[in-house]
């Protein structure tokens, strides 16, 4: 990772569907260039996603739903995961330290959609005990600040390397 | 509430295809869809005017940022605490993410992305002293989480509605 490799990431995480030709005149290089920068992130699995953003309140959703999962003991947490992963609407699953075991989060539409979710999730194998919280966040598949916090430290990380010609 | 804007089975499709890859040509994207480059094009427009569609977002490695740690705070409030002062604290500081009020558990919620253990714990640390913030509770996302968002039905509202 070069100076102008964190300067591009910079660029995406602010808008990832920026054409390398406005990528190139800001960060001051050509699109060739870029579009090359690009494919080797890409290749070498830095970049892994580029997913549009969307405001899931006009979709019908209302938030997202946060469940905090316990497992039983001495159980296999893999098998619950790939189920979890199963379930309609769940976007991301993942391990946890602390409290609980494993996190799982999942746009929501209605009361309905609550009850139904967490039905399905307590069917998963291993599940000992879930709860459930619900956050008004609409934005899918993260908030607009997550890119901010990134585009800023990507700038940092450029800034503190040395261009290499 | 928000006015929900109608998608269609096509437009569907069109989303799904820019969750895989915002970056996806149009013309990819007709060929994929049996329509036409304008005809995505104007539906792609439909979708970022109605406010639909409000951006793209990029995943990277969060090495390369040289962020180790990713956790999730619940937060429980005090009866008198004023939220939207808490909630423009989160704005202003940019290692929390996705601050928002809960039903349910927790009152708030937000992501904490740190460089290391002391920083995750000077972050939180910033949060519990903040007025109106009775109790703190810290899950770290351990491995590598599972992302799919391509998992998501848009239509599933519609289909009930009409079942």
């Amino acid at each position: 990772m070069d100076k102008l490799d964190y300067l591009v990431l910079s660029e995406l995480q602010k808008d990832a569907a920026l054409s390398f030709v406005d990528i190139a005149k800001k960060v001051g290089s050509t699109p060739c260039t870029v579009k090359r920068r690009y494919a080797k992130l890409r290749q070498e699995g830095i970049i892994f996603g580029c997913i549009v953003a969307l405001n899931l309140s006009k979709l019908g959703f209302c938030g997202k739903a946060t469940l905090s999962i316990t497992l039983t003991p001495n159980s296999n947490k893999s098998v619950t995961i790939e189920y979890l992963r199963t379930i309609k609407n769940v976007i991301i699953v993942t391990e946890i330290i602390g409290a609980y075991d494993l996190m799982a989060i999942a746009p929501i539409t209605d009361l309905k959609s609550i009850q139904i979710l967490l039905e399905e999730v307590r069917k998963a194998p291993n599940i000992h005990r879930v709860e459930f919280s619900c956050a008004d966040n609409v934005d899918f598949p993260v908030s607009p600040n997550f890119g901010t916090l990134l585009s800023q430290k990507s700038k940092t990380l450029a800034n503190a390397k040395k261009s290499r010609g | 509430m928000t006015p929900i804007v109608k998608i269609d089975e096509i437009d569907g499709q069109i989303l799904h295809i820019l969750i895989q890859d915002a970056r996806t040509s149009l013309k990819d994207i007709g060929k994929k869809c049996g329509i036409s480059t304008v005809t995505v094009l104007n539906r792609i427009k439909r979708l970022k005017e109605t406010g639909v569609i409000t951006g793209a977002a990029l995943f990277a490695e969060l090495d390369v940022f040289h962020f180790q740690i990713v956790a999730s705070i619940g937060m429980e409030i005090e009866a008198s605490a004023n939220v939207q002062e808490i909630l423009e604290f989160f704005e202003k500081n940019t290692y929390l993410v996705e601050p928002s009020t809960c039903i349910g558990k927790y009152d708030l919620q937000a992501v904490i992305y740190a460089e290391d253990i002391a920083s995750l714990n000077n972050r939180i640390e910033m949060v519990r002293r903040l007025r109106g913030i009775k109790r703190v509770m810290v899950s770290v996302w351990s491995g590598i989480p599972y992302l799919s968002f391509d998992n998501i039905n848009f239509t599933s509202r519609e289909d009930r509605k009409r079942g």
